[in-house]
């Protein structure tokens, strides 16, 4: 199968994904108490509960790919021939972003 | 910005002026994508002040982010998070052949469907809103 197809399938995949993971986040942090300060001590309390965390990455991963790759299509729709440079550099940003994301997830799993 | 032009005179369809419910759905779909993405780097940005400067640098910049200006902000992601969501969940139906046929009308469901999930929630947003000042 062709890689453009891969990515096609893969964000269609994460998109499915992302309906239940932004919305439990996102519910969470804006519906549940509005008004509440959000602080490293609450995160941390929420974070290192084994679901949250797991919902947390995933967003980060599934996210970050999904947002990406849609630029690259919002991309090649004004550049056709772009495709590779497109992708080299998404990805890029893509791996720099998950890899700094995750050393915050890090510091709240790992806070006493 | 020329060549656009001249594509805007060769296809009329172009044309805001003459757009119909599918070119309206791309645009609001495209637009609504590309701001989540920019929202999704920032925020990656604004949650690891953890890593930048512990619990305290973090604390201080969640405080900095209670605003009014930023609650504006927050309400614009949730606007643009429904309705990517609800159009991007018909797209898939669509992509497994389901409703195809009725695409019109499922899009102006969603549409319709958007506006009242923004307006049940904004109260939540309106609650923050009044709560926090313009600035610190």
């Amino acid at each position: 199968m062709k890689a453009s197809l891969w990515l096609w399938i893969w964000q269609r995949i994460t998109a499915v994904l992302l309906l239940l993971l932004v919305w439990i986040h996102f519910g969470i942090m804006h519906f549940v108490d509005p008004t509440v300060e959000i602080t490293f001590a609450a995160s941390t309390l929420r974070l290192q509960s084994v679901l949250y965390a797991l919902v947390d990455s995933l967003l980060l991963i599934t996210g970050l790919f999904h947002g990406l790759n849609g630029l690259r299509n919002v991309i090649l729709d004004y550049w056709p021939h772009a495709g590779r440079a497109a992708s080299w550099v998404l990805g890029i940003i893509g791996v720099v972003a998950a890899a700094y994301g995750s050393t915050a997830l890090f510091a709240f799993l790992t806070a006493k | 910005m020329a060549q656009g032009r001249r594509d805007v005179r060769a296809y009329p369809d172009l044309n805001p002026k003459y757009y119909r419910t599918g070119m309206w759905s791309y645009l609001l779909h495209r637009i609504s994508g590309v701001a989540i993405v920019v929202f999704l780097l920032m925020h990656i940005w604004e949650i690891t002040s953890v890593t930048r400067g512990g619990a305290e640098g973090f604390n201080a910049t969640m405080a900095a982010l209670e605003t009014k200006g930023f609650v504006i902000g927050e309400w614009l992601l949730f606007l643009a998070i429904t309705f990517h969501s609800l159009n991007g969940f018909r797209l898939i139906l669509h992509d497994l052949k389901l409703g195809v046929r009725k695409q019109k009308q499922w899009f102006w469901t969603v549409f319709a469907l958007s506006a009242v999930v923004v307006l049940a929630g904004s109260y939540y947003f309106l609650q923050k809103f009044l709560a926090y000042p313009w600035s610190h």
